[in-house]
Protein backbone atom coordinates (compact mmCIF):
# COMPACT_ATOMS: atom_id res chain seq x y z
CA UNK A 1 0.00 0.00 0.00
CA UNK A 2 0.87 3.71 -0.77
CA UNK A 3 2.71 5.43 1.90
CA UNK A 4 0.87 8.45 3.32
CA UNK A 5 3.27 11.18 2.93
CA UNK A 6 4.18 9.94 -0.10
CA UNK A 7 1.22 9.55 -2.04
CA UNK A 8 -0.06 13.18 -0.39
CA UNK A 9 3.69 14.76 -1.86
CA UNK A 10 2.73 13.38 -5.34
CA UNK A 11 -0.72 14.17 -5.20
CA UNK A 12 -0.14 17.94 -4.40
CA UNK A 13 2.63 18.26 -6.85
CA UNK A 14 0.67 16.48 -9.38
CA UNK A 15 -2.18 19.30 -8.69
CA UNK A 16 0.07 22.01 -8.27
CA UNK A 17 1.27 21.59 -11.87
CA UNK A 18 -2.28 21.83 -12.98
CA UNK A 19 -2.35 25.17 -14.74
CA UNK A 20 -5.36 27.96 -14.17
CA UNK A 21 -7.32 29.14 -16.35
CA UNK A 22 -6.17 32.78 -16.85
CA UNK A 23 -9.32 35.38 -16.72
CA UNK A 24 -11.67 32.78 -15.01
CA UNK A 25 -12.08 34.53 -11.53
CA UNK A 26 -12.83 37.68 -14.00
CA UNK A 27 -15.49 35.90 -15.72
CA UNK A 28 -17.17 34.21 -12.68
CA UNK A 29 -17.33 38.19 -11.10
CA UNK A 30 -19.03 38.91 -14.50
CA UNK A 31 -21.32 36.27 -14.32
CA UNK A 32 -22.31 37.41 -11.00
CA UNK A 33 -23.10 40.87 -12.01
CA UNK A 34 -24.56 40.23 -15.05
CA UNK A 35 -26.74 37.26 -12.75
CA UNK A 36 -26.24 34.54 -15.65
CA UNK A 37 -25.88 31.17 -15.52
CA UNK A 38 -21.91 30.69 -15.85
CA UNK A 39 -22.24 27.65 -18.49
CA UNK A 40 -23.81 30.07 -20.88
CA UNK A 41 -20.23 32.05 -20.92
CA UNK A 42 -17.90 29.14 -21.15
CA UNK A 43 -20.05 27.18 -24.14
CA UNK A 44 -18.57 29.38 -26.38
CA UNK A 45 -14.48 28.08 -25.04
CA UNK A 46 -15.64 24.10 -25.23
CA UNK A 47 -14.67 22.81 -28.41
CA UNK A 48 -17.11 21.54 -31.09
CA UNK A 49 -18.75 18.11 -29.57
CA UNK A 50 -18.23 15.31 -32.23
CA UNK A 51 -21.57 14.86 -34.52
CA UNK A 52 -21.10 10.81 -33.43
CA UNK A 53 -23.26 9.43 -31.04
CA UNK A 54 -21.02 8.98 -27.84
CA UNK A 55 -21.07 5.66 -25.60
CA UNK A 56 -23.87 7.18 -23.33
CA UNK A 57 -25.97 7.91 -25.97
CA UNK A 58 -25.69 4.15 -27.20
CA UNK A 59 -26.00 3.11 -23.38
CA UNK A 60 -29.45 5.04 -23.50
CA UNK A 61 -30.44 2.86 -26.65
CA UNK A 62 -29.24 -0.04 -25.01
CA UNK A 63 -31.71 0.46 -21.83
CA UNK A 64 -34.36 1.98 -24.28
CA UNK A 65 -34.53 -1.36 -25.76
CA UNK A 66 -33.73 -3.17 -22.06
CA UNK A 67 -37.09 -1.69 -21.29
CA UNK A 68 -38.83 -3.45 -24.03
CA UNK A 69 -37.43 -6.61 -23.61
CA UNK A 70 -38.49 -6.24 -19.86
CA UNK A 71 -42.30 -4.56 -20.54
CA UNK A 72 -41.84 -8.33 -22.70
CA UNK A 73 -40.59 -10.46 -19.94
CA UNK A 74 -43.15 -8.83 -17.61
CA UNK A 75 -46.12 -9.61 -19.79
CA UNK A 76 -45.08 -13.12 -20.28
CA UNK A 77 -44.61 -13.47 -16.20
CA UNK A 78 -47.66 -11.75 -15.62
CA UNK A 79 -45.95 -9.34 -13.38
CA UNK A 80 -48.68 -6.38 -13.67
CA UNK A 81 -46.01 -3.87 -14.32
CA UNK A 82 -46.08 -3.09 -10.63
CA UNK A 83 -42.51 -1.68 -10.67
CA UNK A 84 -43.08 0.85 -12.96
CA UNK A 85 -45.35 2.50 -10.63
CA UNK A 86 -43.07 3.50 -7.62
CA UNK A 87 -45.00 4.41 -4.51
CA UNK A 88 -47.82 6.20 -4.05
CA UNK A 89 -47.37 10.16 -3.48
CA UNK A 90 -47.04 11.61 -0.44
CA UNK A 91 -49.96 13.59 1.48
CA UNK A 92 -49.39 17.27 0.95
CA UNK A 93 -49.29 17.55 4.89
CA UNK A 94 -46.23 15.19 5.01
CA UNK A 95 -43.95 17.17 3.30
CA UNK A 96 -40.55 17.42 5.04
CA UNK A 97 -39.95 20.02 7.49
CA UNK A 98 -38.14 23.25 5.97
CA UNK A 99 -34.41 23.05 6.49
CA UNK A 100 -33.07 25.11 9.07
CA UNK A 101 -29.51 25.62 6.70
CA UNK A 102 -29.40 25.87 2.39
CA UNK A 103 -27.15 23.80 1.03
CA UNK A 104 -26.67 25.05 -2.33
CA UNK A 105 -27.04 21.60 -4.44
CA UNK A 106 -26.33 19.24 -1.60
CA UNK A 107 -25.52 15.83 -2.56
CA UNK A 108 -28.15 13.84 -2.63
CA UNK A 109 -29.25 10.30 -0.86
CA UNK A 110 -27.39 10.98 2.14
CA UNK A 111 -29.10 11.03 5.54
CA UNK A 112 -32.74 10.99 3.38
CA UNK A 113 -34.98 7.57 3.64
CA UNK A 114 -35.24 5.73 0.50
CA UNK A 115 -38.80 5.58 0.58
CA UNK A 116 -38.82 9.34 1.57
CA UNK A 117 -36.58 10.11 -1.52
CA UNK A 118 -38.94 8.19 -3.85
CA UNK A 119 -42.01 9.83 -2.55
CA UNK A 120 -40.86 13.37 -3.57
CA UNK A 121 -39.28 11.91 -6.80
CA UNK A 122 -42.38 10.54 -7.57
CA UNK A 123 -44.36 13.28 -6.92
CA UNK A 124 -47.54 14.14 -8.91
CA UNK A 125 -49.32 17.46 -9.10
CA UNK A 126 -51.58 16.63 -6.18
CA UNK A 127 -48.92 16.38 -4.07
CA UNK A 128 -47.33 19.84 -4.50
CA UNK A 129 -47.84 22.51 -1.98
CA UNK A 130 -50.70 24.93 -1.63
CA UNK A 131 -49.77 27.34 -4.40
CA UNK A 132 -46.49 25.40 -5.68
CA UNK A 133 -45.25 25.60 -9.44
CA UNK A 134 -46.24 21.61 -10.55
CA UNK A 135 -48.74 22.91 -12.70
CA UNK A 136 -46.67 24.97 -15.06
CA UNK A 137 -45.99 23.87 -18.61
CA UNK A 138 -42.42 23.25 -17.90
CA UNK A 139 -40.10 22.48 -14.98
CA UNK A 140 -38.47 25.91 -14.70
CA UNK A 141 -36.34 27.11 -11.74
CA UNK A 142 -36.56 30.15 -10.56
CA UNK A 143 -34.23 32.20 -8.47
CA UNK A 144 -33.58 36.23 -7.18
CA UNK A 145 -32.01 38.28 -5.54
CA UNK A 146 -32.46 41.71 -4.19
CA UNK A 147 -30.65 44.42 -2.32
CA UNK A 148 -32.90 46.46 0.26
CA UNK A 149 -32.48 49.94 1.85
CA UNK A 150 -34.09 50.07 5.27
CA UNK A 151 -34.80 52.95 7.95
CA UNK A 152 -31.99 52.74 10.39
CA UNK A 153 -32.85 50.14 13.65
CA UNK A 154 -35.66 48.25 11.50
CA UNK A 155 -33.44 45.75 10.53
CA UNK A 156 -35.17 43.37 12.28
CA UNK A 157 -38.73 44.50 12.04
CA UNK A 158 -37.88 44.07 7.85
CA UNK A 159 -36.66 40.20 8.63
CA UNK A 160 -39.63 39.51 10.62
CA UNK A 161 -41.69 41.48 7.69
CA UNK A 162 -39.80 39.44 5.31
CA UNK A 163 -40.78 36.18 7.18
CA UNK A 164 -44.33 36.89 7.57
CA UNK A 165 -44.60 37.34 3.80
CA UNK A 166 -42.37 33.94 2.94
CA UNK A 167 -44.81 32.14 5.64
CA UNK A 168 -48.20 33.99 4.42
CA UNK A 169 -47.04 32.59 0.89
CA UNK A 170 -46.69 28.57 1.76
CA UNK A 171 -42.90 29.38 1.90
CA UNK A 172 -40.39 29.35 4.70
CA UNK A 173 -37.24 31.03 5.51
CA UNK A 174 -34.49 29.12 4.39
CA UNK A 175 -31.50 30.61 6.27
CA UNK A 176 -31.56 34.14 8.00
CA UNK A 177 -28.34 36.08 9.56
CA UNK A 178 -27.94 38.98 12.20
CA UNK A 179 -26.74 41.07 9.48
CA UNK A 180 -29.73 40.97 7.33
CA UNK A 181 -28.78 38.29 4.39
CA UNK A 182 -32.39 36.18 4.16
CA UNK A 183 -33.09 33.37 2.10
CA UNK A 184 -36.27 32.74 1.28
CA UNK A 185 -38.37 29.53 -0.48
CA UNK A 186 -41.27 30.07 -1.61
CA UNK A 187 -43.91 28.36 -4.01
CA UNK A 188 -42.96 28.67 -7.80
CA UNK A 189 -46.44 29.94 -8.59
CA UNK A 190 -46.07 32.84 -5.87
CA UNK A 191 -42.64 33.78 -6.57
CA UNK A 192 -43.32 36.92 -8.53
CA UNK A 193 -46.34 38.09 -5.48
CA UNK A 194 -43.65 37.87 -3.33
CA UNK A 195 -40.27 39.68 -4.39
CA UNK A 196 -42.91 42.51 -5.66
CA UNK A 197 -44.38 42.09 -1.79
CA UNK A 198 -40.66 42.41 -0.99
CA UNK A 199 -40.01 45.11 -2.41
CA UNK A 200 -42.31 47.15 -0.53
CA UNK A 201 -40.68 47.05 2.75
CA UNK A 202 -37.72 49.28 1.59
CA UNK A 203 -35.99 50.97 -1.06
CA UNK A 204 -34.59 48.85 -3.78
CA UNK A 205 -31.05 48.90 -4.66
CA UNK A 206 -31.29 46.09 -6.92
CA UNK A 207 -33.33 43.10 -7.79
CA UNK A 208 -32.11 40.89 -10.01
CA UNK A 209 -34.52 37.34 -10.93
CA UNK A 210 -33.65 34.54 -13.41
CA UNK A 211 -35.71 31.20 -14.40
CA UNK A 212 -34.20 28.23 -16.05
CA UNK A 213 -35.84 25.57 -18.21
CA UNK A 214 -35.07 22.26 -16.78
CA UNK A 215 -37.55 20.33 -18.21
CA UNK A 216 -35.24 18.26 -20.53
CA UNK A 217 -33.41 17.29 -17.79
CA UNK A 218 -36.10 16.72 -15.14
CA UNK A 219 -38.02 14.24 -17.90
CA UNK A 220 -34.73 12.56 -18.73
CA UNK A 221 -33.76 12.04 -14.77
CA UNK A 222 -37.49 10.41 -14.80
CA UNK A 223 -37.10 8.36 -17.90
CA UNK A 224 -33.64 6.91 -16.07
CA UNK A 225 -35.34 6.18 -13.14
CA UNK A 226 -38.12 4.33 -14.89
CA UNK A 227 -35.84 1.97 -16.71
CA UNK A 228 -33.53 1.29 -13.45
CA UNK A 229 -36.81 0.49 -11.67
CA UNK A 230 -38.26 -1.92 -14.14
CA UNK A 231 -34.43 -3.39 -14.40
CA UNK A 232 -34.56 -4.16 -10.53
CA UNK A 233 -38.38 -5.70 -10.70
CA UNK A 234 -37.03 -8.08 -13.56
CA UNK A 235 -33.87 -8.86 -11.40
CA UNK A 236 -35.80 -9.23 -8.24
CA UNK A 237 -38.07 -11.58 -10.32
CA UNK A 238 -35.06 -13.71 -11.23
CA UNK A 239 -33.61 -13.69 -7.86
CA UNK A 240 -36.82 -15.65 -6.59
CA UNK A 241 -36.11 -18.68 -9.22
CA UNK A 242 -32.49 -18.60 -8.40
CA UNK A 243 -31.38 -22.12 -8.35
CA UNK A 244 -27.29 -21.97 -6.80
CA UNK A 245 -25.76 -19.92 -4.52
CA UNK A 246 -23.76 -18.52 -7.61
CA UNK A 247 -26.79 -17.67 -9.33
CA UNK A 248 -28.18 -15.64 -5.81
CA UNK A 249 -25.27 -14.58 -5.03
CA UNK A 250 -24.88 -12.69 -8.71
CA UNK A 251 -28.36 -11.63 -9.06
CA UNK A 252 -28.46 -9.74 -5.68
CA UNK A 253 -25.16 -7.95 -6.70
CA UNK A 254 -26.95 -7.05 -9.57
CA UNK A 255 -29.58 -5.33 -7.30
CA UNK A 256 -27.86 -3.90 -5.33
CA UNK A 257 -25.41 -2.15 -8.04
CA UNK A 258 -29.23 -1.09 -9.80
CA UNK A 259 -30.16 0.24 -6.06
CA UNK A 260 -27.43 2.73 -5.89
CA UNK A 261 -28.10 3.85 -8.87
CA UNK A 262 -31.69 4.54 -8.18
CA UNK A 263 -30.93 5.97 -5.53
CA UNK A 264 -28.32 8.74 -6.77
CA UNK A 265 -31.45 9.23 -9.43
CA UNK A 266 -33.69 9.60 -6.31
CA UNK A 267 -31.20 11.96 -4.75
CA UNK A 268 -31.00 14.10 -7.86
CA UNK A 269 -35.15 14.10 -8.41
CA UNK A 270 -35.20 15.26 -4.72
CA UNK A 271 -32.80 18.39 -5.70
CA UNK A 272 -34.73 19.12 -8.61
CA UNK A 273 -38.22 18.51 -7.12
CA UNK A 274 -37.04 21.09 -4.12
CA UNK A 275 -35.60 23.57 -6.88
CA UNK A 276 -38.46 23.45 -9.24
CA UNK A 277 -41.18 23.57 -6.61
CA UNK A 278 -39.96 26.31 -4.25
CA UNK A 279 -38.17 29.36 -5.86
CA UNK A 280 -35.32 30.73 -3.58
CA UNK A 281 -35.28 34.63 -3.37
CA UNK A 282 -31.82 35.88 -1.72
CA UNK A 283 -32.46 39.41 0.35
CA UNK A 284 -29.79 41.37 1.84
CA UNK A 285 -31.11 43.89 4.22
CA UNK A 286 -29.17 47.28 4.79
CA UNK A 287 -30.33 49.84 7.19
CA UNK A 288 -29.79 53.40 6.65
CA UNK A 289 -26.80 55.06 9.19
CA UNK A 290 -28.36 56.95 11.48
CA UNK A 291 -28.98 60.68 10.80
CA UNK B 1 -1.12 17.92 7.03
CA UNK B 2 -1.03 20.99 5.10
CA UNK B 3 -4.57 22.52 4.27
CA UNK B 4 -5.49 24.27 1.05
CA UNK B 5 -6.67 27.45 0.85
CA UNK B 6 -10.38 27.27 -0.24
CA UNK B 7 -13.18 29.70 0.91
CA UNK B 8 -12.79 32.98 3.19
CA UNK B 9 -14.64 33.85 5.79
CA UNK B 10 -18.06 33.60 5.93
CA UNK B 11 -18.24 37.47 7.13
CA UNK B 12 -17.03 38.34 3.95
CA UNK B 13 -18.68 40.03 1.20
CA UNK B 14 -16.48 40.64 -1.58
CA UNK B 15 -16.73 37.62 -4.76
CA UNK B 16 -13.32 38.93 -5.90
CA UNK B 17 -11.63 37.90 -2.73
CA UNK B 18 -13.28 34.85 -2.52
CA UNK B 19 -12.34 34.13 -5.67
CA UNK B 20 -8.39 35.22 -5.03
CA UNK B 21 -8.50 32.86 -1.76
CA UNK B 22 -10.15 30.17 -3.42
CA UNK B 23 -10.37 29.65 -7.05
CA UNK B 24 -6.80 27.84 -7.36
CA UNK B 25 -7.34 25.58 -4.72
CA UNK B 26 -11.12 24.73 -5.91
CA UNK B 27 -9.61 24.56 -9.57
CA UNK B 28 -6.88 21.99 -9.35
CA UNK B 29 -9.52 20.18 -6.67
CA UNK B 30 -12.34 20.22 -9.81
CA UNK B 31 -9.38 19.00 -12.30
CA UNK B 32 -8.07 16.21 -10.22
CA UNK B 33 -11.52 14.92 -10.05
CA UNK B 34 -13.28 15.70 -13.43
CA UNK B 35 -10.03 15.26 -15.32
CA UNK B 36 -10.98 17.89 -17.93
CA UNK B 37 -9.85 21.27 -17.86
CA UNK B 38 -13.40 23.07 -19.41
CA UNK B 39 -15.60 20.44 -16.84
CA UNK B 40 -13.56 21.83 -13.89
CA UNK B 41 -13.86 25.55 -15.10
CA UNK B 42 -17.35 25.56 -15.42
CA UNK B 43 -17.96 23.45 -12.41
CA UNK B 44 -15.95 25.82 -10.09
CA UNK B 45 -17.77 29.10 -11.85
CA UNK B 46 -20.98 27.44 -10.83
CA UNK B 47 -19.78 26.09 -7.42
CA UNK B 48 -18.75 29.79 -6.61
CA UNK B 49 -21.90 31.46 -7.85
CA UNK B 50 -23.76 29.16 -5.80
CA UNK B 51 -21.96 29.53 -2.91
CA UNK B 52 -22.10 33.32 -3.21
CA UNK B 53 -25.70 32.90 -3.59
CA UNK B 54 -25.89 30.97 -0.22
CA UNK B 55 -23.19 32.50 1.53
CA UNK B 56 -25.49 33.58 4.56
CA UNK B 57 -25.85 29.57 4.93
CA UNK B 58 -22.64 28.25 6.33
CA UNK B 59 -23.94 25.18 8.65
CA UNK B 60 -23.14 26.54 12.44
CA UNK B 61 -20.35 24.93 13.36
CA UNK B 62 -19.26 23.04 10.09
CA UNK B 63 -16.50 25.73 9.20
CA UNK B 64 -16.58 27.78 5.74
CA UNK B 65 -14.13 25.43 4.00
CA UNK B 66 -15.26 21.91 4.27
CA UNK B 67 -18.41 24.20 3.17
CA UNK B 68 -16.54 25.49 -0.31
CA UNK B 69 -15.73 22.09 -1.32
CA UNK B 70 -18.45 20.31 -0.15
CA UNK B 71 -19.83 23.01 -3.02
CA UNK B 72 -17.43 22.57 -5.62
CA UNK B 73 -17.38 18.53 -5.32
CA UNK B 74 -21.41 18.90 -5.42
CA UNK B 75 -20.49 20.89 -8.51
CA UNK B 76 -18.40 18.06 -10.13
CA UNK B 77 -20.60 15.47 -9.05
CA UNK B 78 -23.60 17.42 -10.81
CA UNK B 79 -21.04 17.53 -14.11
CA UNK B 80 -19.97 13.77 -13.45
CA UNK B 81 -23.65 13.33 -13.59
CA UNK B 82 -24.59 15.26 -16.80
CA UNK B 83 -21.56 13.33 -18.31
CA UNK B 84 -23.35 9.80 -17.77
CA UNK B 85 -26.66 11.79 -19.46
CA UNK B 86 -24.51 12.11 -22.24
CA UNK B 87 -24.81 15.55 -22.91
CA UNK B 88 -21.16 16.10 -22.19
CA UNK B 89 -17.93 14.81 -22.37
CA UNK B 90 -15.41 14.72 -19.89
CA UNK B 91 -12.59 12.67 -21.60
CA UNK B 92 -9.98 15.97 -22.90
CA UNK B 93 -9.10 15.32 -26.80
CA UNK B 94 -5.81 15.88 -27.45
CA UNK B 95 -4.28 18.94 -26.85
CA UNK B 96 -6.69 19.14 -23.97
CA UNK B 97 -5.03 19.11 -20.89
CA UNK B 98 -4.27 21.50 -17.92
CA UNK B 99 -0.88 20.03 -17.10
CA UNK B 100 2.12 21.27 -18.92
CA UNK B 101 2.12 19.59 -22.18
CA UNK B 102 5.97 19.66 -22.08
CA UNK B 103 7.91 20.06 -19.25
CA UNK B 104 10.90 22.37 -19.69
CA UNK B 105 13.67 20.02 -18.08
CA UNK B 106 15.86 22.57 -15.47
CA UNK B 107 18.48 22.12 -12.67
CA UNK B 108 15.83 21.08 -10.73
CA UNK B 109 13.00 19.68 -12.34
CA UNK B 110 14.03 16.70 -15.32
CA UNK B 111 10.99 15.61 -17.59
CA UNK B 112 10.82 12.45 -15.41
CA UNK B 113 8.70 15.52 -13.11
CA UNK B 114 6.61 15.85 -15.51
CA UNK B 115 6.29 12.44 -16.53
CA UNK B 116 4.85 11.67 -13.00
CA UNK B 117 2.94 14.36 -12.33
CA UNK B 118 0.87 13.53 -15.41
CA UNK B 119 1.07 9.60 -14.31
CA UNK B 120 -0.43 10.72 -10.87
CA UNK B 121 -2.96 12.70 -12.64
CA UNK B 122 -3.79 9.60 -14.63
CA UNK B 123 -3.57 7.31 -11.74
CA UNK B 124 -6.36 9.38 -10.02
CA UNK B 125 -9.01 9.80 -12.95
CA UNK B 126 -8.38 5.84 -13.07
CA UNK B 127 -10.03 5.72 -9.53
CA UNK B 128 -13.74 4.83 -9.21
CA UNK B 129 -15.53 8.47 -8.76
CA UNK B 130 -15.96 7.75 -5.16
CA UNK B 131 -12.68 6.75 -4.01
CA UNK B 132 -11.30 9.67 -6.56
CA UNK B 133 -13.11 12.38 -4.58
CA UNK B 134 -11.51 10.97 -1.18
CA UNK B 135 -8.47 11.16 -2.47
CA UNK B 136 -8.64 14.58 -3.75
CA UNK B 137 -10.05 16.43 -0.28
CA UNK B 138 -7.79 14.15 1.92
CA UNK B 139 -4.57 14.77 0.22
CA UNK B 140 -4.77 17.50 -2.07
CA UNK B 141 -7.14 19.52 0.17
CA UNK B 142 -6.01 18.21 3.46
CA UNK B 143 -9.23 17.62 5.00
CA UNK B 144 -9.82 15.73 7.74
CA UNK B 145 -11.63 12.56 7.17
CA UNK B 146 -14.16 14.20 9.29
CA UNK B 147 -14.36 17.26 7.51
CA UNK B 148 -14.52 14.89 4.08
CA UNK B 149 -17.00 12.94 6.01
CA UNK B 150 -19.24 16.46 5.88
CA UNK B 151 -18.81 16.97 2.58
CA UNK B 152 -19.40 13.79 1.22
CA UNK B 153 -22.33 13.41 3.72
CA UNK B 154 -20.61 9.93 4.87
CA UNK B 155 -19.21 8.79 8.13
CA UNK B 156 -15.26 8.96 9.08
CA UNK B 157 -15.32 5.48 9.43
CA UNK B 158 -16.74 5.44 5.42
CA UNK B 159 -14.07 8.39 4.94
CA UNK B 160 -11.40 6.21 6.22
CA UNK B 161 -11.66 3.05 4.76
CA UNK B 162 -12.45 4.84 1.26
CA UNK B 163 -9.03 5.77 1.61
CA UNK B 164 -7.64 2.66 2.85
CA UNK B 165 -9.13 1.29 -0.43
CA UNK B 166 -7.79 4.09 -2.98
CA UNK B 167 -4.55 3.49 -1.21
CA UNK B 168 -4.18 0.20 -1.95
CA UNK B 169 -5.18 0.48 -5.60
CA UNK B 170 -2.72 3.57 -6.37
CA UNK B 171 -0.19 1.42 -4.63
CA UNK B 172 -0.37 -1.29 -7.22
CA UNK B 173 0.53 1.03 -9.79
CA UNK B 174 4.14 0.01 -10.47
CA UNK B 175 5.32 3.56 -11.27
CA UNK B 176 3.67 4.93 -7.59
CA UNK B 177 4.92 1.93 -5.91
CA UNK B 178 8.73 2.50 -7.34
CA UNK B 179 8.75 6.25 -5.56
CA UNK B 180 10.56 6.57 -2.96
CA UNK B 181 10.19 8.52 0.80
CA UNK B 182 13.65 9.77 0.29
CA UNK B 183 12.70 11.89 -2.28
CA UNK B 184 10.44 13.45 0.03
CA UNK B 185 12.78 14.00 2.45
CA UNK B 186 15.61 15.40 0.01
CA UNK B 187 12.61 18.17 -1.16
CA UNK B 188 11.16 18.95 2.38
CA UNK B 189 7.64 19.15 2.82
CA UNK B 190 4.99 21.92 1.57
CA UNK B 191 3.21 24.07 3.53
CA UNK B 192 -0.43 25.39 3.00
CA UNK B 193 -0.78 27.62 0.07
Amino acid sequence: MIDDAVLERLVREAADSIEVPAGAAEQIVAARNADAPPARLRRAHRPPQSAKPGPVLTLAGALAALVGLIVGVAAVFGSGGGGLQGPSAPNAASRPSPPTTVYPDAAPTAGVAGSEIQSRAEAVPGAAPPGASRTLPAEVIKTGSVDLLVAHDALQLVVTGLARIATGDGGFVAASTARGDVTLRVPAARFETTVDQVLKLGTPISVTTSARDASSQYVDLKARMQVLLVARALYEQILRRAQTTDDLLGVKSQIAVLQGQIEQLQGQLQVWDDQIIYSTLSVHVTERAAS
Amino acid sequence: MGKRGLGPQPESDDLERWLEQGYNAAFRTAYLILHNPHDAEEAVQEAFLRAWRFRASVPPGEGVRPWMYRVVVNACLSKLRSERTGRERRVPVDGESALPPSPAPGPEEGAESGELRRHVVAALAGLPEHLRVVVVLRYYAGLSEREIGTVIHRRPGTVKSRIHEAKLRLGTDPVLAEYRPVILVAAGGRGPE
